[in-house]
C-alpha cells in the first residue's frame, strides 16, 4: 500500500470517527502491527482514549488483534481494505434497496454503524425505527432471515477458548451462514419493555459480508456494459444466462429474437459470452476476466482521451491494436505529423501509460550499431498507477472538502447552533413566529454563502462516489488477473 | 599532440549521437533554445483541460443523501473520539456547554471479543473488588495457602474467574462512569517511567496488583 492510500485513509478515519482515532489509525498505518504500549507512546495520547480507539476500531472492523509471544497483550493491526470500504456503503446500501426493500436497507444500515449487532438488536432497533407493531415481529425477523440466507450477512466467529486474556477467533466457515434460533415470545416481550433488553442472552454476532455486496455490483457494471454496448434486452440477456431464469412478461422482444440476440452477442468483438458447447441447444459462458479486462481498456483509453486529447488516444489505440509499434510507424499509421507524434509518444511515455522495449543487434565491428526501439503497453501496470492516481484524486478532493470547512467554520457553526436552537424551540412546541425569528439570525448575505458551500460539498462528495466506482472496476480487472 | 592518439574517437565521432539519431529521438537543431527562467513555477500546475462535468441523476443524489447521513451519524456517535480538552480552554459560547453535556453516553462493548488489556482500568478494579467481597474467609484463607505456593498462578485465577461476570459489571461501571472521566483528565497514579527493560511484562502495570 502506499502512502497515498495511508493519506485517504487517515482522512476517511478523521472524517467518520474523529480525530484521535484518526491519529491512533494513522501510527498503525505507518508502522503495522503494534502493542498497546507502543501506541501510546508515539501517539501520545492518553491511555484511556487509545483504549477507547481500539475498541472503536475493532468493533467496526477497522482493525484486528492477534496475541503477542506475551499471550497477555495483543499486537494490533489496521484493516487497510475495510476502511477504503466505507466510501462504499452508501452504495451498499442502495444496492440492498432496489433488491430487498425498505427494512433489510434499515438493518444493513444499523450494521454498517455499529460494526457488529447480535440478532435481537438488529431485529429489536428495526422494528423502533418502523415503529411497528408486536404482531409484526415476525414480519421482520423474517426479513433479517432473508439477508442470512442470500448470505448478504454472515456471522463473526467467536473466540474459540474464552480463558484468554486475548481471544483467538475460530474461522469455521461453514457456520458462518447458519440461521440463528430466534425465541420469538421473549423478542416480543422485550420488545414491549416487559423484560429488559440485555436478558436476551444473545451471543451471535452479525456483520455485513461486503464480499456479497461486491458480488452483486460486479454483475450490475456488466449488465451496465452491455446495455450500453448492445440495448437493454442484452443486459437482461446477460442476467438471464447469470440467472437461468426465464422472464417473458417483462421482455418479450427478448423471447422474440432470442436466436438473433444469442449469436450477435456471441460474435460480437468483445468476447465477453462464448460458445460452450453444443449440448442441449448450445451452453454459453461470460467470461468474467475477458469482460473485465475489456473494461479496463476502455477506462484507460476514456482517461487518456480525457488527459491528452483525442490524438493521444488514437496512438494508444494504434499500440495496442499492433502490440509492438516503432516510433516511425507511429506517426505513419496514426496520420499525426512527425513531429507531434512523437510529443504525444513521449507524454505517454514519460506517464507511464507507454513502455518502451529496445531490442539491439548483436554487435558488430563495423559501422555503427543499429539498434530499434519499440513502444508497447502493460494494461496491468497502467491499472496499478490509475489505481494509484484515484486515491491521489480522492485525497485531493477530501483535503479540498476539509480546507473549505476550516475555511468557512466560523458560518457553519452559526448555521449548526441556529439549527439546533430551532430544534429545541420546535421540541419545546414553539410557534411558527417564533421559529421564523430564529430562522432570520442567519442574513441574507450568509444564505447566499452557505449555498454556495453546499453546492461546492456536494459536488465534492459525488466526485468521490464516482472515483469509488473506477477503483471498484480497477480492483476487479487486478483480481480476475 | 601526442595527445591526439589517447582518446578512440575523433573529433565528430566523439558525440554521442550522430544526427541521424538525434533526428529520431526528435532533437532538431531548429528549435528555439529556451529562455532563462526568472521567475519561480506557480504553485499548482496550469490546468490543461476541463474536467469532465459530472452527471447527476437521482440515484446519485440517493447515494449522496446516504452518504451524508452516514458521516453525520457516525460524527453524533459515541464512536466520534474528541481530543481531549486542554485545560484552561474555557467553552467560549454558552451553546458549546450545552452541547459538551449532550454527549456523555459512552459506547457498550461485548468485552469477550476485546482482547482484555483494552477494559477500561475502572472495569477491570470493580472485578476484583467484587471477587475479594464475595469470597468467604475459610476459601480466602485456602487461597491464601495456595498463594504461598506459587504466586503467579493466582494471579491469573482472579482475573479468569470473574471473566463471566462481564455483563453485570456493566452496569456497575454506567454508575461510575463520572469517575472514569476524572480518571481520564489526572494520571497522576499511573507510572509512566519505562526503562525499556520490562516491555514483555508491561501489561501488568496497567492494573494495579490483585488485591490479596
Amino acid at each position: 500500500m502506499s502512502s497515498q492510500v495511508g493519506k485517504v485513509i487517515s482522512l476517511i478515519l478523521q472524517e467518520r470517527f474523529g480525530p484521535v482515532i484518526e491519529k491512533v489509525g494513522t501510527f498503525l498505518f505507518q508502522y503495522g502491527s503494534n502493542p498497546l504500549l507502543y501506541i501510546k507512546r508515539t501517539t501520545d495520547l492518553p491511555l484511556g482514549k487509545v483504549k477507547e480507539a481500539l475498541c472503536v476500531l475493532i468493533k467496526h472492523r477497522l482493525a484486528i488483534f492477534k496475541p503477542n509471544k506475551n499471550e497477555n497483550i495483543a499486537n494490533y493491526s489496521l484493516c487497510i481494505e475495510n476502511i477504503l470500504l466505507m466510501m462504499r456503503f452508501p452504495k451498499y446500501l442502495s444496492l440492498i434497496k432496489k433488491k430487498f426493500g425498505d427494512e433489510p436497507e434499515m438493518m444493513i444500515e444499523e450494521l454498517l454503524q455499529n460494526g457488529y449487532l447480535t440478532t435481537s438488536e438488529i431485529i429489536l432497533r428495526v422494528a423502533e425505527k418502523l415503529k411497528c407493531d408486536v404482531n409484526n415481529l415476525p414480519n421482520v425477523r423474517d426479513k433479517f432471515v432473508s439477508l442470512i440466507i442470500a448470505k448478504y450477512i454472515n456471522r463473526l466467529p467467536l473466540p474459540s477458548d474464552e480463558e484468554k486474556p486475548v481471544p483467538i477467533f475460530g474461522t469455521n466457515e461453514t457456520e458462518l451462514f447458519t440461521l440463528p434460533k430466534i425465541d420469538m415470545k421473549k423478542l416480543a416481550q422485550a420488545y414491549a419493555n416487559i423484560i429488559p433488553k440485555d436478558d436476551l442472552g444473545d451471543n451471535v454476532f452479525w456483520v455485513v459480508n461486503y464480499d456479497r455486496f461486491h458480488q452483486d455490483m460486479r454483475d450490475k457494471c456488466l449488465v451496465d456494459a452491455f446495455i450500453k454496448r448492445f440495448d437493454e434486452n442484452a443486459g437482461e440477456f446477460l442476467l438471464e444466462i447469470r440467472d437461468i431464469v426465464r422472464k417473458k412478461v417483462v421482455y418479450p422482444n427478448l423471447v422474440t429474437f432470442f436466436d438473433q440476440y444469442v449469436t450477435v452477442i456471441e460474435q460480437d468483438s468483445s468476447q465477453i459470452i462464448r460458445k460452450f458447447g453444443e449440448a442441449s441447444g448450445g451452453s454459453f459462458q461470460i467470461h468474467l476476466k475477458e469482460a473485465y479486462t475489456q473494461l479496463a481498456w476502455e477506462l484507460v483509453e476514456q482517461v487518456i482521451l480525457e488527459k491528452f486529447d483525442s490524438k493521444a488516444a488514437r496512438i494508444f489505440r494504434l499500440v495496442k491494436l499492433k502490440k509492438f509499434v516503432e516510433p516511425d510507424q507511429i506517426q505513419q499509421l496514426a496520420m499525426i505529423p512527425s513531429k507531434e507524434a512523437k510529443k504525444l509518444s513521449y507524454l505517454l511515455l514519460e506517464e507511464n501509460f507507454l513502455k518502451l522495449q529496445e531490442l539491439k543487434k548483436p554487435q558488430s565491428n563495423t559501422g555503427p550499431n543499429k539498434s530499434f526501439t519499440l513502444f508497447y503497453i502493460d494494461l496491468e501496470s497502467i491499472v496499478r498507477n490509475l489505481l494509484e492516481l484515484c486515491y491521489k484524486t480522492l485525497f485531493n478532493a477530501m483535503t479540498r472538502k476539509s480546507h473549505e470547512r476550516f475555511v468557512n467554520k466560523r458560518i457553519i457553526d452559526k448555521k449548526q447552533r441556529v439549527d439546533t436552537i430551532a430544534m429545541g424551540m420546535q421540541a419545546q412546541g414553539a410557534t411558527e413566529e417564533q421559529l421564523a425569528d430564529i430562522e432570520e439570525m442567519i442574513t441574507p448575505p450568509e444564505k447566499e454563502m452557505l449555498d454556495k458551500i453546499d453546492k461546492k460539498m456536494k459536488k465534492l462528495n459525488i466526485e468521490e462516489l464516482e472515483i469509488d466506482g473506477t477503483i471498484f472496476l480497477l480492483q476487479m480487472y487486478l483480481k480476475y488477473q | 599532440m601526442g595527445g591526439r592518439g589517447r582518446g578512440r574517437g575523433r573529433g565528430g565521432e566523439n558525440r554521442s549521437f550522430n544526427r541521424e539519431q538525434l533526428n529520431v529521438l526528435g532533437v532538431t537543431g531548429n528549435e528555439p533554445i529556451p529562455t532563462q527562467l526568472i521567475e519561480p513555477p506557480p504553485l499548482y500546475r496550469m490546468l490543461e483541460r476541463k474536467p469532465v462535468p459530472l452527471e447527476s441523476s437521482k440515484e446519485l443524489e440517493y447515494l449522496l443523501l446516504l452518504k451524508q447521513d452516514f458521516i453525520h451519524h457516525m460524527q453524533l456517535s459515541p464512536s466520534y473520539l474528541k481530543m481531549p480538552e486542554k485545560k484552561g480552554n474555557e467553552f467560549q459560547q454558552e451553546i458549546d456547554k450545552l452541547v459538551a453535556k449532550i454527549s456523555v453516553k459512552k459506547e457498550k462493548y461485548h468485552w469477550n471479543l476485546f482482547p482484555s488489556e483494552l477494559r477500561p482500568k475502572l472495569f477491570a478494579k470493580r472485578i476484583k473488588d467484587r471477587s475479594a467481597k464475595d469470597i468467604d474467609v475459610a476459601e480466602k484463607l485456602k487461597e491464601l495457602e495456595e498463594l504461598e505456593k506459587n504466586s503467579n498462578k493466582t494471579d491469573v485465577n482472579i482475573k479468569t474467574e470473574a471473566a463471566p461476570n462481564d455483563e453485570d459489571d456493566e452496569k456497575l461501571i454506567e454508575e461510575d462512569e463520572q469517575d472514569e472521566e476524572m480518571d481520564d483528565g489526572t494520571d497522576y497514579a499511573n507510572n509512566y517511567f519505562d526503562n525499556g527493560e520490562d516491555y514483555e511484562d508491561e501489561d501488568d502495570n496497567l492494573d494495579d496488583g490483585p488485591i490479596y
